[in-house]
């Protein structure tokens, strides 16, 4: 009986307890996600940051590489001033600037390139130009950057119909090609002054500079662009143009006289030689660096210089033989270009840098 | 510690970056970076030694040892181009890069007039065209093997840089009879299971044997007497004496870096603790005072921390301390329990045995207890011990179904797991250090 009546009294209070926490224990709080900006991404396709700057392939090997040379069209009737302005035009606005869109569009020679998003090129432009425009050997990063910013406030990537130009040159580089080159092109020209970029860096850096300032200042200004007009030399060319014959492709800017692909075509042969036990005592310390001279057919002349730091003594020694082993099985290197060889650029001296950290545990 | 090493990366990434730019622009060279490679053995060429069936069984005895490691790879001597008639003569080195040797060893054995024997060998970087290293040794005819484990002793080392383990010794519990009457003695043999001999022959229970650092001497632990007690064992005179005369179980036990002291536990009243007890003067010092089972200590190399286990969290964790037993403090938090932690003689990382969900492994961690990594796992492993390169583990398993343990290398990096072969069944083994 007792028993009976504890059970039942226990069996009440439990009931009440569940419903009570049924009824008032809510549902825990929704688990806040919080919203993430999306971050606007362009893709970018890898060759466009290594082809700096291709020359005509089909064109014979030069001392100097240089682009296609910019073709001259139709010279166009000087045009003082067009679009929203008050004097009155001397001739009526020439189709001709329709035309030449359409040469722009079609004709340039070899342009392999399609076209990309400028926009964001022409900000990464922008910024590459402000933080160094006279670091780099060849004067098309310096010189176009330039004369993007002033392409900028004016138009947006399609070659406005004021600032057409025939063909664009899209050897001359790949930040050119991103860019409305036409616009560019009233900028980088100077075709009196030079042939050879070094000078024409020098020369154009500055004035360029200047015209960019003010033009940035200045809303789109028509006389401006008439002003342009009527110095322009027809031409085909983008940034960097040059009156010298199409040669091969020159030096590229990234990766110091190789281009970026040769360098990994290299890099490639040696790593697939390269052997090295894993787990080594403190290999991640260690660093080497081999200093050597090429024949033309790629093997190694005379005997390499080596460099060896970090690391405890037998460890950097095992390294540093492993490394002479891979650079000597890699002979003779492959697909090294023969135009590339000469020169205090040129492949016929490589300094490797080793970093075996990879095969610490 | 960390702010140094991080300062010290902080610089290293700096230089890095300084020498980088300032590389590129300025600097006319064209520069690669290679930073990846492959791990893969060392294709060698390991002759005949001249002259005779010595010399053939002393490159037989390399050849094997370096195969072994997993690090070279001997090329198979069919291959072989050219014939060496004198290994003192350079080689043509075309003939052996031809079959893709990147190293050559040639050397000869003779007979002096005293009855020494003298082995010298040459060591050719093939690609490089020149010989890295040479050298000669005197020793007793019957040391033949000997000779032959130091000759690949300095191959693996100018090779690899690390030093060798090949002229070594493995002491270890032969286990033997059937299951129900099994038999156990303390047996030693060389690192590659050859000239097997007992070192006991009793009929008592014999566990954890370990090498001195510095001296022909085991430390183990025996049942005769029914009582567990920690013995000293003269290798070369076979004498015998117990280590101090604790009333209680004393059992695993270990030698100090400096050969001085040994280290075990002893266990009384139900728990265990860790002493250790100075062989000159036979003073006992106590090391931990808890009501759990410490046990299994073993030394850093250089003798300042000891490692040990310790069920004091309710089940068996690893522990470090300083040698004078102050600061414990636990290492091991995976999921599992962790036993038989055994410093590293490079002192950069513990072994130890892990059980979790119903298997063992082998694995090491770092004296800190990070960067835990597990070497091999299975129905049963157990024991590990370090060659003294701090490069390669032996350790005992027992498979499902068979009728018992045998043992098993492995190299650190978790790969080239090598059977050991022994006469019958073994267990607990321990490496010997290099041999003087």
């Amino acid at each position: 009986m007792a028993m009976k009546g504890s059970l039942a009294t226990s069996g009440l209070l439990h009931a009440l307890v569940l419903t009570w926490a049924l009824v008032s224990l809510g549902s825990p709080a929704d688990f806040q996600v919080a919203d993430v900006e999306a971050l606007p991404v362009d893709i970018v396709p890898y060759s466009e940051m290594t082809q700096v700057q291709q020359g005509d392939k089909k064109a014979p090997k030069k001392e100097t590489s240089s682009p296609v040379p910019t073709k001259r069209p139709e010279t166009s009737q000087p045009a003082e001033n067009i679009g929203d302005n008050d004097t009155d035009l001397k001739t009526p606005p020439t189709p001709n600037a329709k035309p030449s869109k359409s040469e722009a569009t079609a004709s340039p020679e070899k342009n392999e390139k399609p076209e990309p998003t400028p926009d964001p090129v022409e900000q990464e432009i922008k910024k590459v130009e402000e933080t160094k425009p006279a670091s780099e050997p060849a004067t098309e990063v310096a010189a176009l950057p330039e004369a993007k910013q002033e392409v900028k406030p004016e138009t947006k990537p399609e070659p406005a119909p004021a600032e057409e130009k025939p063909a664009e040159n899209p050897e001359a580089e790949a930040l050119p090609e991103k860019v409305p080159t036409p616009a560019a092109k009233p900028k980088v020209e100077k075709p009196a002054q030079s042939a050879k970029t070094p000078d024409r860096k020098n020369e154009q850096t500055p004035k360029e500079q200047k015209k960019a300032a003010s033009t940035e200042e200045s809303k789109f200004n028509a006389d401006e662009i008439a002003a342009l007009l009527n110095r322009q030399d027809p031409s085909a060319g983008g940034a960097k143009r040059s009156t010298q014959e199409a040669a091969l492709g020159g030096k590229k800017t990234i990766g110091v006289g190789l281009s970026a692909n040769e360098i990994d075509g290299v890099k490639g042969q040696i790593q697939d030689k390269w052997s090295l036990m894993a787990g080594l005592t403190g290999v991640e310390e260690v660093r080497v660096s081999i200093r050597v001279q090429l024949d033309p057919s790629g093997n190694i002349v005379g005997e390499p210089e080596v460099t060896a730091t970090g690391g405890p003594e037998g460890t950097r020694r095992a390294v540093e033989s492993s490394t002479l082993r891979a650079l000597r099985r890699s002979a003779p290197l492959q697909n090294l270009p023969p135009e590339k060889y000469d020169g205090e650029k040129g492949w016929n001296t490589l300094v490797l840098n080793f970093d075996p950290s990879d095969f610490a545990l | 510690m960390i702010k140094s090493s991080f300062f010290r990366a902080l610089m290293v990434a700096a230089g890095l970056l300084a020498a980088f730019v300032a590389a590129t622009p300025a600097n006319a060279v064209v520069e690669i970076n290679i930073n990846k490679g492959n791990v893969e053995p060392l294709p060698i060429a390991i002759t005949d030694f001249l002259q005779g069936e010595l010399g053939k069984k002393i490159s037989d005895v390399v050849a094997a040892d370096l195969k072994r490691s997993g690090l070279f790879k001997p090329i198979d001597r069919g291959a072989f181009i050219e014939k060496i008639s004198n290994p003192d003569a350079a080689p043509r080195f075309e003939d052996w890069k031809v079959i893709n040797a990147q190293a050559l060893v040639t050397g000869r054995v003779t007979q002096e007039a005293d009855g020494r024997l003298k082995a010298e060998f040459r060591l050719w970087d093939t690609f490089a065209g020149t010989q890295m290293t040479g050298q000669q040794f005197f020793t007793q005819p019957e040391n033949w093997r000997r000779v032959a484990h130091i000759i690949a002793d300095a191959i693996y080392e100018r090779i690899t840089g690390e030093k060798g383990y090949f002229d070594t010794r493995v002491v270890y519990v032969a286990e033997s009879g059937p299951k129900t009457a099994r038999k156990r003695q303390l047996a030693i043999m060389d690192q590659d299971g050859a000239n097997p001999r007992p070192l006991t022959n009793s009929n008592d229970i014999v566990l954890t044997p370990r090498f001195s650092p510095n001296r022909q001497e085991v430390t183990y632990m025996s049942f005769e007497n029914q009582q567990p007690r920690v013995y000293l064992l003269q290798l070369e005179t076979g004498q015998r004496e117990v280590v101090g005369n604790f009333p209680g179980m004393t059992f695993s036990p270990r030698f100090s870096p400096d050969g001085q002291r040994v280290i075990m536990s002893l266990q009384q009243d139900g728990n265990a603790n860790i002493y250790t007890m100075d062989l000159r003067s036979r003073t006992t010092t106590r090391l931990t005072s808890t009501p759990a089972i410490d046990t299994a200590p073993s030394y850093s190399p250089d003798g300042g921390q000891i490692a040990f286990e310790s069920d004091r969290g309710g089940r068996q964790q690893i522990y470090v301390m300083g040698a004078d037993g102050s600061g414990q403090r636990r290492i091991s938090f995976g999921d599992g329990s962790y036993s038989t932690p055994v410093w590293s003689p490079r002192g950069d990382l513990i072994a130890f045995t892990k059980q979790s969900g119903g298997k063992f492994s082998i694995g090491v961690m770092k004296p800190d207890g990070s960067g835990e990594r597990i070497l091999t796992t299975g129905f049963h492993n157990e024991g590990p011990t370090w060659a003294p390169n701090g490069r390669v583990l032996m350790f005992f398993r027992q498979n499902a179904g068979a009728g018992g343990p045998q043992l098993y290398s492995i190299d650190l990096t978790g790969y080239n797991e090598q059977a050991v072969p022994t006469q019958g069944f073994a267990s607990d083994p321990a490496w010997s250090p290099r041999l003087e």
